[in-house]
């Protein structure tokens, strides 16, 4: 069989109900969003157990997207299947999309303002400062052995210098690690 | 057409993004700066400072920026996009666990994926200090960000905050 069903069927509304809480709540990424889930899923409520989180986690880290999100989904899904998870993602995505609008709506009316187009310049060099900090962590996460680099390097020019889509990019450097994984097999 | 274009766009983003949501960021800014021309870079910074102040993972960038490309629509059609995929792969995943567990063709991918990822945050990062690391005084700015969040434990969102105070300062002094 393809696929197992759902180990609860608790209904879309108190799993809405949770999930909005948690979505509120839910400032400072995923080591923060795994804490209020702890305490809302297995400390409030008994819904689940700590086990249960760390699946989620260990199988959602593998698929691109996301992780919190996909986290989230996973757990909505044992709560509630397909509808639960459905419910889980919508409400904790909610008031993120309400607090986007607003802050998109004022970007379009006061960006050009004085005052506030000379604070987007420090907070864009600010972005910087943490975009670069990221490309360390992922580096040091993701790229272990010399052919990584190779691929790392190759992307940054093809990208800078030659505005070659990203996707396909990606996309291929995919390919190349799916064939590694072949060859090894193969050997 | 601009809406199918913000969901299909942001769809391949959300595909694409092995490695969490930071990984999808230098996507999006490759894509709907360098190459479809949606926003300006500042709005893509202001979308990822806004993405790490507010609730939510950082990829409610994918929200703003659809809302400065095409209004209300916009903002739906690029969220629904970006969480799509994953989503529904998350929940495939729940529903099927050993299947997947045992797949290794996708992981393969992912770690294939990766550093390419890395090297598009590289782009990402040189693009926008060309277009917006325009003083010695923002570079200022930009080093003591990146010293301070690798260095101490104080939250991004304080930093950016921070940054955007300095800005602001050194636009009253200008």
């Amino acid at each position: 069989m393809l696929f197992v069903a759902a180990p609860f069927q608790l209904s879309e509304i108190a799993i809405t109900n949770c999930f909005l809480r948690i979505g509120l709540q839910s400032f400072g990424g995923l080591g923060a969003v795994l804490t209020l889930l702890t305490r809302n899923l297995t400390e409030r409520r008994q819904w689940l157990t700590e086990t249960d989180i760390a699946e989620a986690l260990t199988y959602t880290k593998l698929l691109p997207g996301s992780t919190v999100v996909q986290v989230v989904a996973y757990l909505g899904w044992k709560l509630g299947g397909f509808s639960g998870a459905i419910a889980a993602t919508t409400a904790f995505l909610l008031p993120a999309v309400l607090v986007m609008l607003s802050l998109g709506v004022c970007y379009r009316t006061l960006a050009l303002t004085t005052g506030i187009s000379s604070a987007l310049a420090g907070l864009t060099a600010a972005v910087v400062g943490l975009l670069v900090l990221t490309i360390g962590t992922l580096g040091r996460k993701n790229i272990t052995h010399w052919g990584g680099m190779l691929v790392a390097l190759i992307t940054l020019v093809a990208s800078i210098q030659f505005n070659v889509n990203p996707a396909v990019l990606v996309v291929v450097a995919g390919l190349w690690g799916v064939l590694t994984e072949f060859q090894k097999e193969k050997s | 057409m601009i809406l199918l274009q913000l969901f299909g766009q942001f769809l391949l983003i959300g595909l694409l993004a092995f490695g969490g949501g930071q990984a999808a960021l230098p996507l999006i800014e490759r894509i709907s700066v360098a190459q479809m021309g949606w926003v300006s870079p500042t709005a893509f910074a202001a979308a990822v400072a806004f993405g790490y102040i507010t609730p939510g993972p950082v990829l409610m960038t994918a929200t703003f920026i659809g809302y400065i490309a095409a209004g209300f629509p916009g903002a739906i059609a690029a969220t629904l996009g970006v969480f799509l995929a994953p989503t529904l792969l998350a929940i495939a995943t729940a529903a099927g666990v050993e299947r997947f567990a045992q797949n290794r063709w996708l992981p393969a991918f992912g770690r294939g994926a990766s550093p390419a990822v890395v090297g598009l945050l590289g782009a990402t990062a040189w693009s926008l200090i060309q277009s917006s690391v325009t003083s010695w005084q923002l570079a200022v700015v930009a080093i003591l960000t990146f010293t301070l969040a690798s260095k101490t434990a104080i939250a991004p969102g304080w930093l950016l905050l921070c940054g955007a105070i300095v800005g602001w300062v050194m636009g009253i002094l200008k």
